[in-house]
């Protein structure tokens, strides 16, 4: 059920907005190596793979949360994109064409992602990757016991943020990222502006009452 | 920045392997080393449209009655030795009237005889003598043969029942208390 209360909660906080000039579409010279790669030329797309790669890397890492499978997706998406880039019409910013296609080769990975060996690796990796980045998180806090607090608050927001509907928790945490723009997500999504900035509160919320 | 922004920003903040351009770009290499990689899925549909094709045309090209031979009209086309009438009797219905036709008699193919397209062998001749009748098309129009006495149950008898009324004590007596 959508809340009521759409108008007030929906507004993107500035800390999910690092740059401005990242969601106003391509920049000239990306568009002229759009250009120049539409034309078969090589080294125009190298350039944007210089460009892109990682906001494909973090796009793909939310999906699929092992750095692995993350760098996989990415180049299998980049390898695509070179395949179709005769194919852009200019319909939307190329980086959104882009992402798009990033994101849906982690979702493929994802969903064929269903060896129980393989959960039960990335698990442990996961688990000794993200020790680090709680305590990198926790020891902001000098004082020991607050630090030992916060690295269990960090790892119950973290558990609840993980305990999401893939929907919510995938919103949630590419509006986290700062790359991408509440509209550039709904495009990427395939879902209105309006169900981001809801999926967005509702995670929020979800994980306010939990933690 | 609130913890749930904070933390969520922690799991995706990540930065990708220093050499990942470098093995996109190397990817890239390989696929225009290579070129594209085949779809099965374009060769394939078109070779199974092809192929039901030919099959169609195939039967529509022999008609009917091959069909009930089981083995494609050119097995049957070939020139051949002396000809064997034995399996006839066989498959034959209980009078000259039945409606199942007789087999064509089979052709027996000697070794020596034997053509590259038309060779039945030894399996294949059996198989062929052992076809049951069945097979054949029945003609509709002669059924007289066919009686139904042997799958019509037994009549059903119907035993008259038999009432017999029961008489208790005191059923003509108005009960004070009707329960």
């Amino acid at each position: 059920m959508v809340p009521k209360v759409v108008a007030i909660a929906m507004t993107p906080t500035d800390d999910f907005v690092s740059d401005e000039r990242v969601f106003t579409g391509d920049t000239p010279e990306v568009r002229a190596l759009v250009a120049a790669a539409r034309e078969g030329d090589r080294a125009a797309f190298d350039q944007i793979v210089s460009v892109y790669y990682r906001a494909a890397f973090r796009m793909a890492l939310a999906a699929l949360k092992r750095r692995e499978d993350a760098e996989d997706a990415t180049q299998d998406a980049f390898v695509l994109a070179w395949r179709k880039v005769s194919h852009f019409r200019g319909d939307s910013s190329f980086k959104t064409w882009l992402l798009t296609i990033v994101w849906r080769q982690a979702l493929d990975r994802r969903k064929s992602r269903t060896r129980w060996w393989q959960r039960s690796s990335s698990l442990r990796h996961d688990d000794d990757a993200r020790d680090d980045e709680v305590d990198r998180l926790a020891s902001l806090d000098a004082d020991p016991e607050r630090r030992a607090e916060a690295r269990h608050r960090v790892r119950q927001v973290r558990s609840a943020i993980e305990g999401l509907s893939p929907k919510l928790r995938d919103t949630l945490l590419l509006a986290a990222s700062g790359e991408y723009g509440y509209d550039e997500i709904a495009e990427i999504l395939g879902v209105p502006l309006g169900t981001v900035k809801w999926r967005v509160a509702e995670a929020r919320r979800i994980i306010s009452a939990q933690c | 920045m609130d913890e749930i922004n904070r933390v969520a920003r922690m799991m995706v903040d990540a930065e990708p392997a220093v050499d990942l351009a470098a093995r996109i770009r190397a990817r890239l290499d390989q696929v225009q080393r290579h070129g594209r990689a085949p779809s099965w899925w374009r060769v394939a549909v078109p070779l199974g449209a092809v192929a039901s094709l030919a099959l169609a045309i195939g039967f529509a090209v022999q008609g009917p009655g091959s069909r009930v031979q089981g083995l494609p009209a050119v097995a049957h086309s070939a020139e051949a030795g002396p000809e064997v009438q034995g399996p006839e009797s066989r498959v034959q219905g209980p009078s000259d009237s039945s409606p199942f036709r007789t087999l064509p008699p089979l052709r027996h193919y000697s070794g020596a005889q034997r053509s590259s397209v038309s060779a039945l062998s030894m399996e294949e001749s059996a198989w062929m003598e052992r076809r049951i009748a069945a097979l054949e098309p029945v003609d509709a129009l002669r059924m007289e043969h066919l009686t139904y006495e042997s799958i019509q149950p037994e009549a059903l008898s119907i035993t008259p029942l038999l009432l017999t009324a029961m008489r208790t004590d005191g059923a003509d007596i108005d009960r004070q208390n009707n329960r």
